[in-house]
């Protein structure tokens, strides 16, 4: 190739590498952000439990094994007759806006216990131990009148909360006539 | 002019003292003249402390924080020393349910799933590099002032203790529906649940309306990334709606076609009302204004002018006109706004008082452009119930004694 020949094709060359499309290959567009997420790890993720029972998991717990784990853990800050203790600053759940008779739901609940409970070590109960809890504070709270209870998926979705009538929704929710009365009763029959 | 000499002796008698005493003031020693201004020594080198600047240890603006065990604990903006609307980073209030966390930016992970096209993870880095936005908003807690419902909690309460929990910061981000749109929303979808990382895994339902509306996903606050206690690295924002649900440490929104009713909805935030029943879904922190100097705990040292001034805000839109009593509202007065004005943030208001030295009861009332009043407790009552907590946004009075000093009253 003669001097001016690859003079050209040097010109050829630095004129592609700089036009437009080349150069933009490498940089991520808006059509690539985030990344595709498989649903078993969505899974790891999804620890809400909706009203309709959506994420309860399987596994059972009877009340009197909820009885020893809520003296062993919960004891300290709830206080043994689950009137709170106020210097670990955990409210009644006897009365107030904490009672557990006064909650619309179970489902909220499971849900809560499981993502925020202990106060100092969340996450760490079991789903059985979960159902034990529950099964214990809802005798103790007169939720459920028995003395003894066996809870699982089933039956906590059984569970009418006696309070649930009380609950006025604000009109700034925005929600559909339609929509309280489905939210309000929790379909069993399903 | 003939002056008598007596004059003359005295006028000379006179004019030597005042020499004498002027050069007593000016430091004059016979013996010392070199210069007329006394040097200062050398300020602490901004070498030594410069990386990032404290306040003077004369300003005595500080939070002060809740009892309680410390896990679920708040602390509250000092609004009595504030000035314009921008609330110090340092000093905007915060209130966690379990603990502040220390999250690495590199590590968190946003996901969105649910009733969406296509579920995705997002990097921090990904969510800063959408195009961002930069807005001023308030936050205040529900909470805020629930003490002052039915009466007075304490004369001695400041204004600390009583507004305390509500602060406004410029917040830079992106729209959450910017995102939402990427993941492409289906339908039938009619609500998110908003997830934080702390240790209390604090879930609020986010109706959709209002996540395709205003709401933002913040990593910057005035200037700055977002402190830790104010949700570090992502925070949901959901302008003029009560604090708990601007859900800090961001990890998860899950969209969904119904709400869930999480522990705080039915709970903590719910609004008791008469006969046991529990007012929900209560999301608007309505008009609200206070005075924050003069203010309960200050004492006016003199008679003669002194400026009122205050905040006021609405998490409907903006404020449109304050009014003043200094007369326990008997009259009122317009004060003035002290720009800038944005909607759903808080807005400066400026009024000139001479106070003559007796007993005077001093508030504010706030309008907003949606027509909203600020009510006074007995409306409130009225329009909501005799009993309450959450959502109080009553006027109020200040009452400044013949001594000067002010206390908290009703």
């Amino acid at each position: 190739m003669s001097n001016s020949q690859s003079m050209r094709v040097m010109y050829l060359l630095l004129t592609l590498t700089i036009m437009p499309g080349c150069q933009g290959d490498n940089l991520p567009l808006p059509n690539d952000f985030g990344t595709k997420v498989s649903e078993t790890e969505i899974q790891r993720w999804n620890i809400d439990i909706h009203l309709d029972g959506e994420g309860l998991p399987d596994g059972q717990g009877h009340s009197k094994a909820g009885e020893v784990l809520f003296i062993k853990d919960c004891a300290m800050c709830h206080g043994l007759k689950l009137g709170g203790v106020r210097a670990m600053g955990a409210g009644s759940m006897l009365t107030g806006m904490r009672a557990i008779n006064k909650l619309p739901n179970a489902t909220s609940l499971f849900d809560y216990i499981r993502r925020a409970m202990p106060l100092t070590d969340p996450g760490t109960l079991t789903d059985e131990e979960t159902y034990a809890l529950i099964a214990y504070l809802l005798i103790e709270t007169d939720v459920i009148s028995q003395d003894e209870l066996v809870l699982d998926r089933e039956s906590l979705l059984k569970i009418k909360m006696p309070n649930k009538e009380n609950y006025l929704i604000d009109t700034s929710a925005r929600f559909m006539l339609s929509e309280k009365h489905t939210l309000l009763v929790v379909n069993i029959d399903k | 002019m003939n002056r008598s000499p007596e004059f003359e002796k005295n006028r000379r008698k006179v004019l030597k003292g005042s020499l004498i005493s002027g050069a007593l003031m000016m430091g004059y020693n016979a013996s010392a003249v070199s210069s007329a201004i006394k040097p200062n020594a050398i300020g602490r080198k901004i070498h030594e402390t410069g990386e990032y600047g404290q306040p003077s240890k004369y300003s005595t603006a500080t939070r002060i924080k809740s009892t309680g065990n410390g896990i679920h604990a708040s602390s509250r903006t000092p609004l009595a020393e504030s000035f314009g609307i921008i609330t110090p980073s340092g000093l905007h209030f915060e209130l966690h349910h379990g603990g502040v966390p220390s999250i690495s930016p590199t590590q968190h992970k946003l996901l969105i799933h649910g009733m969406v096209n296509t579920s995705l993870i997002f990097s921090v880095q990904e969510i800063m590099d959408f195009p961002s936005i930069t807005r001023t908003h308030f936050i205040e807690c529900a909470g805020n002032t629930g003490s002052e419902w039915k009466r007075v909690s304490s004369p001695e309460a400041t204004v600390q203790r009583t507004h305390g929990l509500t602060s406004c910061s410029e917040w830079t981000g992106v729209l959450l529906s910017d995102v939402l749109k990427k993941v492409g929303v289906k339908a039938r979808a009619k609500w998110l649940l908003a997830e934080g990382d702390d240790s209390s895994r604090m879930a609020r339902s986010i109706p959709l309306w209002k996540a395709m509306d205003d709401a933002m996903i913040v990593y910057a606050q005035n200037g700055e990334l977002l402190r830790e206690e104010q949700g570090f690295p992502l925070r949901l924002l959901v302008p003029g709606f009560e604090g708990n649900m601007n859900i800090k440490w961001l990890r998860r929104l899950e969209i969904g076609d119904k709400p869930w009713w999480t522990h705080q909805e039915v709970t903590e935030y719910a609004d008791p009302r008469p006969n046991g029943k529990r007012n929900v879904f209560s999301y608007y922190m309505e008009v609200k204004s206070v005075i924050t100097s003069p203010s309960s705990g200050m004492k006016l040292e003199r008679m003669g002018y002194h400026e009122i001034t205050g905040l006021a805000w609405s998490g409907r839109g903006s404020i449109t006109k304050v009014e003043v009593s200094v007369d326990n509202g008997e009259s009122w007065q317009f004060a003035r706004l002290q720009g800038p004005v944005h909607r759903k943030a808080h807005t400066r208001f400026v009024y000139d008082w001479e106070w003559r030295g007796g007993e005077a009861i001093i508030l504010s009332r706030a309008t907003d452009d949606d027509g909203n009043v600020q009510p006074d407790h007995e409306q409130l009552h009225q329009m909501k119930s005799e009993v309450g907590l959450n959502h109080n946004n009553a006027i109020q009075k200040w009452r400044v004694a013949k001594s000067g000093g002010i206390t908290n009253v009703q």
